[in-house]
């Protein structure tokens, strides 16, 4: 059965003024990512991958073009639309637990309620005997877990996630990538992903889009019918190598680009 | 992680080349023996110069002397009740320029539009010094503790609007946009997020304040006074009483000192989250 359409990204365009010059950030950008899907922009970095996620979350508005979620025009950042940075953004001054606590505390759910949830999120995402630790004792794999959580939490309709493991080393990175394959399989949330790591954007997605550089558009889009669940051993399978050599070809014409840009 | 690292250093064998490497830690127990001779040193040579008779005792009496000044200023002298004074008025103008130049400075940090209107004249004002103010404060609010307490409080707030209004700025754009994400709206952003991220920030400007408070308290005193610490001193001055005078010197010190640590205290005490 064919999902309905989840978030549409219809036409966006986005600039913004630098030193005097308009910069063309995003540009005509046309996305439909479906119910529950797990889809992934992958670009070279500096393509605008993040200003579009951006504008999906409410934190910037387009300069043309509009975003719906589930038919509803996004205006302003809302609890509907859950997200998780590169940098870590936890609240150092709460705890774990009171972290992923914070949205549902700001909703007004009763305590005991937001007790269970956000207990519930600690175990999934691994964190157990952790609920009590301040931020600054974790490490950043951790961190991310708890922001993961977090957003979670909150029963987002769509969870947005901007290069959440760029900023771990790579054995991190790939338990992290398991651990959100394993979330998202339980949970089935539509999630809208950006990274700029080719493997990583295969192990997880549905379909990958691949932006090109800047400004920013769709120049392809990549299905990946790998069979779920999946784990890592899937990196070593030859249908996943064919993808990510698909990718990568994409991907490079696109970072050499990117590069002449920076040249200019 | 730090602590290990330092233990580590500690058993390795040390040459005497190691101490000139920057900023690598050395032993605690020679840390601290350090700490407390660097006292030691001051009143070693403090002694050579009086007890040898190097320096006439009218300029620097010896340390015993000073002593003996100490516990005839408070015997005798009523010095409790000049202290006193001195922590009333160092109080007050700091705890009124602290009350109103918190939330002002939080707001200037926050709001451009604030920013854009008091930065300016705050500026400006943060640039003329509090002594200066006397002459005028003695005209408009005469010699009592209202003109002291107004020459702490020039002294301290214009200074606390602007260092808390840096912090308030200084807090990441992530925690602010995380919040919206999660639900926020722009007040909870503020109550929730802007206000406790800031606090270690504000306690620890407060810290740095009141010291200046402390040395702005001394010279409002000097002037046109009848109490105070300041006003032994210069009254010492008159009468020759270096002994007091030195004595009132190392008093101020350690209120400052004490005061430091409070806010120390406090700091460890209600921010055992901070990295």
């Amino acid at each position: 059965m064919e999902e309905p359409v989840k978030l549409h990204i219809h036409n966006v365009t986005k600039t913004y003024r630098s030193k005097g010059h308009e910069v063309l950030a995003v540009e005509e950008i046309d996305l439909k990512i479906k119910n529950k899907e797990f889809a992934t922009i992958l670009g070279p970095s500096g393509c605008g991958k993040s200003t579009l996620l951006r504008i999906v979350a409410g934190l910037i508005k387009p300069t043309q073009g509009i975003a719906r979620l589930d038919g509803q025009v996004i205006r302003e950042p809302g609890q509907d639309r859950g997200m998780v940075f590169q940098s870590y953004t936890l609240f150092p001054w709460l705890t774990v637990k009171e972290n992923i606590q914070f949205g549902l505390e700001i909703s007004g759910m009763s305590k005991p309620k937001q007790e269970k949830i956000a207990q519930e999120f600690v175990e999934k995402v691994g964190l157990k005997g952790f609920e009590r630790a301040y931020p600054k004792g974790l490490s950043g794999g951790m961190k991310q877990r708890v922001a993961i959580a977090r957003a979670l939490a909150n029963n987002p309709a769509i969870l947005l996630l901007d290069e959440p493991f760029g900023a771990l080393d790579a054995q991190t990175r790939a338990l992290m990538q398991e651990l959100l394959t394993q979330v998202w399989e339980e949970l089935h949330k539509t999630i809208l992903f950006v990274t700029h790591d080719v493997e990583e954007a295969i192990f997880l997605s549905d379909r990958v889009f691949v932006m090109t550089a800047r400004p920013g558009k769709i120049k392809a889009e990549i299905d990946v019918p790998l069979p779920r669940p999946r784990s890592y051993e899937i990196k070593a399978t030859e249908a996943f190598l064919n993808l990510k050599k698909q990718a990568l070809t994409l991907i490079r014409e696109e970072a050499i680009k990117a590069t002449q840009i920076e040249k200019t | 992680m730090g602590k290990k690292k330092g233990k580590e250093s500690e058993e390795a064998p040390r040459g005497w080349k190691d101490f000139f490497n920057p900023r690598e830690p050395i032993p605690r127990s020679l840390y601290l023996a350090l700490t407390l001779s660097s006292f030691a040193f001051f009143l070693a040579i403090w002694s050579i110069l009086t007890y040898g008779r190097l320096v006439d005792s009218l300029f620097l009496p010896s340390p015993g002397r000073v002593f003996q000044a100490g516990y005839d200023l408070f015997l005798e002298l009523g010095f409790t009740s000049d202290i006193l004074n001195s922590v009333y008025r160092v109080m007050v103008g700091f705890i009124v320029a602290a009350l109103l130049g918190v939330p002002l400075g939080l707001i200037m940090g926050t709001f451009k539009a604030a920013e854009a209107f008091t930065e300016p004249v705050v500026g400006f004002i943060r640039y003329m010094p509090a002594s200066a103010f006397i002459p005028l404060f003695i005209l408009w609010l005469g010699i009592g503790d209202v003109e002291k307490i107004a020459i702490i409080f020039v002294g301290s707030f214009f200074q606390l609007v602007l260092m808390v209004a840096v912090v308030a700025k200084n807090v990441q754009k992530d925690l602010l946009e995380t919040a919206y994400t999660l639900g926020a709206k722009r007040f909870q952003v503020i109550r929730k997020v802007l206000l406790p991220a800031s606090l270690p920030g504000i306690v620890d400007t407060l810290r740095i304040i009141v010291g200046w408070a402390w040395t702005y308290i001394i010279v409002a005193e000097l002037v046109a006074s009848a109490s105070g610490i300041g006003y032994m001193i210069i009254s010492s001055q008159r009468m020759l009483r270096t002994g007091n005078i030195i004595f009132g010197i190392l008093t101020i010190g350690i209120l400052g000192l004490i005061t430091d640590y409070f806010f120390k205290w406090l700091y460890n005490r209600f921010f055992p989250w901070v990295e």
